[in-house]
């Protein structure tokens, strides 16, 4: 899980295409998903995928990371590439190439714009509810990540993941997990309620200046 | 496992935009719900346990194809229609990243919806009857998965007409109608196709689903029923 590589790296770069409009780059990013799916011929995925990794380049993301990272999902896509080889090699890799179009699309969009942009800009179309659902799920991952990096200690003190040992080993997962939780959901409450005494009523307010061209 | 981890583009559109209908009106009927209780403490809890299952999910244990879901224990905690709204975000925020299409969405939610309700509705149920957290944790994660699993699978079963339309192969029998890119197609090249092509292979799909769920669901019901026994020991109220 890279969110919060790819949060840093929304936050920190300079680039074009760090700067383009939110709004456009979230349309621009649809239709080229919508170009992805429609799509049936291996060489124009190709092409595709060149155009999304010449913008990674141009946009000054470490280039092997975000590739390795839009990787992932080809892992479960990978059964049903296999069982569709019965319509042959093309359609394995035009399922193949479909995944890491869209993943790597998303993946671009996401490095490229601070998450407060999106959901900012997505408010403007779904309910504030939801938007205020999604910015505080988004910000919850990085509670957990924090609280995560202390529980490996502990995690690792008892014993950890031991293939000889299968039942204290899932009894230790177990453990960490339910830890996870009530931690994560005492934080998550602490957090939620700062924004509620802070004058937080379910609408995310944000300085358009910071999520287009004039960013600086 | 248990949801459908396809890419855009090959379920059939009427498939894809059902599920997002029926999503939407599930969504739509709790609306009240949701609105009163809006300020409460349930929407850090809910963002908790999206949080979590979009961790667990990111988890893959290669070997297996299979990663831990944790939604039978968001559902418990989390309720039917707050467990409905969660799969939501966790489905677009999986989607986002590219695991699942941003089209088979609706469909994934509704699959890990019916994953978390039923789990949800078993544990209450199995709790009286087997007196003990952890085997009512247990059975009621595997059933789930295993249900959940099957209506995954129903949903491509009946997708799988559809895919070789998806698909376009049929261009190659008729080259000279399929020059351009993005190649549009018409009734008569859909009927042709149906007849002459392979079909998607779905016994081969299915039995590599669950040859590969059947031991994540074994994992997942041993972790849940683990989890829910050390919430239940230090945070009893929790369960309730």
């Amino acid at each position: 899980m890279d969110l919060a590589y790819l949060d840093y790296l929304a936050t920190s770069g300079k680039s074009f295409l760090h700067r383009f409009p939110v709004g456009l780059k979230i349309i621009f990013s649809l239709i080229l998903i919508g170009v992805i799916i429609l799509v049936q011929q291996v060489l124009f995925l190709i092409i595709i995928l060149g155009f999304l990794y010449s913008l990674v380049l141009l946009s000054r993301l470490p280039f092997v990371k975000i590739f390795l990272i839009s990787l992932y999902p080809l892992i479960f896509a990978l059964i049903f590439a296999y069982a569709s080889l019965g319509r042959g090699r093309e359609w394995f890799f035009i399922i193949l190439l479909r995944v890491l179009g869209t993943s790597t699309t998303m993946i671009l969009l996401f490095s490229t714009t601070p998450y407060p942009c999106i959901f900012a800009t997505l408010g403007k179309v779904f309910p504030e509810f939801l938007i205020t659902v999604f910015f505080m799920t988004y910000r919850s991952i990085f509670i957990l990540f924090s609280i995560f990096e202390n529980i490996r200690t502990g995690f690792r003190l008892r014993g950890g993941l031991q293939i000889k040992h299968p039942k204290r080993s899932l009894s230790n997962f177990a453990k960490a997990f339910g830890y996870l939780i009530l931690k994560g959901i005492d934080d998550s409450q602490r957090f939620y309620e700062g924004l509620r005494l802070r004058g937080f009523q379910g609408k995310i307010e944000h300085n358009r200046r910071y999520c287009t061209w004039n960013r600086k | 496992m248990s949801h459908i981890h396809l890419p855009d583009g090959i379920l059939p559109v009427w498939l894809w935009v059902l599920g997002w209908i029926l999503l939407a009106g599930l969504l739509f009927i709790f609306r009240g719900q949701f609105q009163k209780e809006r300020f409460s403490s349930k929407i850090p809890l809910l963002a908790m346990f999206a949080a979590v299952m979009v961790i667990s999910m990111s988890l893959e244990i290669v070997p297996l194809f299979y990663h831990i879901n944790l939604s039978v224990v968001s559902g418990i905690i989390l309720g039917p229609a707050w467990f409905i709204l969660c799969s939501f975000v966790v489905n677009l925020i999986l989607a986002s990243f590219g695991h699942g299409g941003i089209t088979v969405v609706g469909l994934n939610s509704l699959v890990i919806s019916a994953e978390g309700v039923l789990g949800y509705f078993m544990f209450k149920a199995l709790r009286r009857i087997l007196k003990k957290i952890s085997w009512a944790g247990f059975v009621s994660t595997f059933l789930s998965l295993l249900l959940s699993t099957f209506l995954a699978l129903g949903i491509v079963a009946i997708g799988k007409t559809d895919l070789s339309s998806a698909f376009g192969i049929g261009h190659k029998l008729h080259p000279e109608k399929s020059t351009g890119l993005l190649k549009l197609e018409t009734g008569e090249h859909e009927t042709h196709k149906q007849e002459s092509l392979p079909q998607f292979d779905f016994s081969k799909f299915m039995l590599l689903v669950l040859g590969f769920g059947s031991v994540g669901w074994v994992l997942e019901g041993l972790i849940t029923s683990g989890i829910l026994s050390y919430l239940n020991k230090v945070r009893p109220g929790i369960l309730e």
